[in-house]
Order: structure tokens, then sequence, then C-alpha cells
């Protein structure tokens, strides 16, 4: 599948909603995680599997009702909590990696390990990543 | 005190910027907006932001020229943000920024961004939104 996106588009890949950035991305790849995690949930790993040399696109929100008290990829050392509704969303393929450089302790962007308050009912995590092929 | 509250596929507009929805209530009280071409051969041009890292709410960089710039530094932070033409960045949410510019910035603040081109081309818009 080949997505291209403007300014001031957006498109569904997938079933899925992706808003541009005044950006011009051509996906081949999507990535998606979009569910709610269980209770008490204190060490989540979930499997990306991106190439941050070829990621194009890339956005993560909390659209849960608790926050995330840190969100690491690849065992990096930078925690990125995010309250209810924060997200980060970047379009391109430089700043993709030095993203994904910065914040993944390995240099690639594949586990995605999600902290939670314990006892909480209800996170959601949505992670939206675009790659060429 | 201006208040936005935003929601999906939504936009608003804080003095005359218009703010991006990410499914976010903004309420800002101060904002700085960096929206200008970048001359030739600029190797460090240092731009005060004036903004406190654990005020911002919300955070946007993109470059819309047609030359890369090949770095932006904060506080002479030791992450360089290369952006591309076209490229953005765009952070929202008080926990995310507080993090984001921790991370970017050696000094934890958020003020004097330095920017490094090698065109006449590269054209930086920043956007930072504070609440009170």
């Amino acid at each position: 599948m080949s997505l291209i996106l403007t300014a001031a588009q957006s498109a569904s890949v997938d079933g899925v909603a992706t808003e541009s950035s005044s950006q011009t991305i051509t996906g081949t790849v999507q990535v998606r995680l979009d569910e709610e995690l269980t209770a008490s949930l204190a060490a989540e790993v979930k499997r990306v599997g991106a190439t941050p040399a070829n990621m194009r696109y890339f956005s993560m929100m909390n659209v849960g009702t608790v926050a995330f008290t840190a969100i690491t990829v690849d065992g990096g050392t930078v925690d990125l909590p995010m309250g209810i509704s924060d997200s980060i969303t970047v379009a391109g393929a430089s700043v993709c990696a030095a993203f994904a450089a910065a914040f993944s302790g390995a240099a690639t962007f594949n586990d995605i390990k999600v902290t939670t308050p314990a006892g909480v009912p209800k996170c959601k995590l949505r992670v939206h990543i675009l790659s060429n092929e | 005190m201006p208040s936005y509250s935003l929601t999906a596929s939504e936009s608003a507009s804080l003095n005359g910027v218009e703010i991006s929805a990410l499914n976010h209530t903004l309420t800002g009280v101060k904002q700085v907006r960096i929206d200008e071409t970048l001359g030739a051969g600029l190797v460090a041009a240092v731009r005060n932001l004036g903004c406190v890292a654990a005020k911002i709410v919300y955070l946007s960089i993109t470059n819309s020229g047609t030359e890369p710039i090949t770095a932006l530094t904060v506080d002479a932070g030791i992450i360089d943000l290369p952006l591309a033409a076209g490229e953005s960045l765009v952070v929202a949410g008080a926990a995310t920024c507080a993090a984001f510019c921790a991370a970017w910035s050696a000094a934890a603040t958020f003020e004097d961004l330095k920017i490094t081109t090698v065109g006449a081309g590269a054209h930086l818009e920043v956007l930072v939104v504070e609440t009170a």
C-alpha cells in the first residue's frame, strides 16, 4: 500500500486515520498498536518491529483515562511519560531517525515498554508508524 | 486568559496562529512564535524562545522551506535534531512536553534555539504554548 499525504490532508490506512504534518509520506508498512492495557500493568512489551532508517511517520497518543508513568523503547534510558491525551507526532525521515535514536537505547525502534500505575483499570495507547519498504 | 479545547480533527487560532488539534485541551496564556526564512550559509543562529520547560503544553517545529536544517539544538543540548524540508515534530501535553524538553535541552529549560543550515531555502516555524 502506498500512502501519500501532503499539507492539511489526512488518509486512512487499513482503516486508521493518519494525520499529515505538512509532509509527503509514502508509506508501505504500517504498525499499529491501539489497545486497552490491563489493570496493574507494570511492564508490558509491545513488539513494534520498525526500522528507524525506514520510518517516515510516527505518532503516539495516550487515548485512555489514566496517565502512563513511563514509555521506553528498546531499553532506552529516556522515560517518556504521557498524561491523558498527551501525544507526540514526528513526520519525515531524518527527524524520525533522530527521534528514534534519542529515545531508543539500541538506536532501533522495536520494543515499547509501557509502565502504568498499579491498580488502574484501563490505559489505552495508540501508536502509528509508517515506513518505506 | 484564553482557553482552547481542541478535539480530534479540530483546530483553533491562538493570537492568529493556527494550532492543530491533538485531542487536547490547551490553555494558552503565552505564545512564542518563530516563523522566518533563514539566510544562506547560516551555521549558528541563536533564538531566544524564553520558555520555561515546566510550563510548556504544546510544541511544534516545522521546516516549511526547501532546504534541510541539519541540526536544531536547545540550550546547548546534546541531541541534534535535523529537519529536512517539510519535516515536522509536534508534542502536545504537559507531561510529554516536559519529558521531551528535558531530553532535548541540556539545561532542562527551553530557551536558546541554535539552528544550523547549509543553504538559503530553510524556513523554520516554531510554535510554543505555555500555561500560566
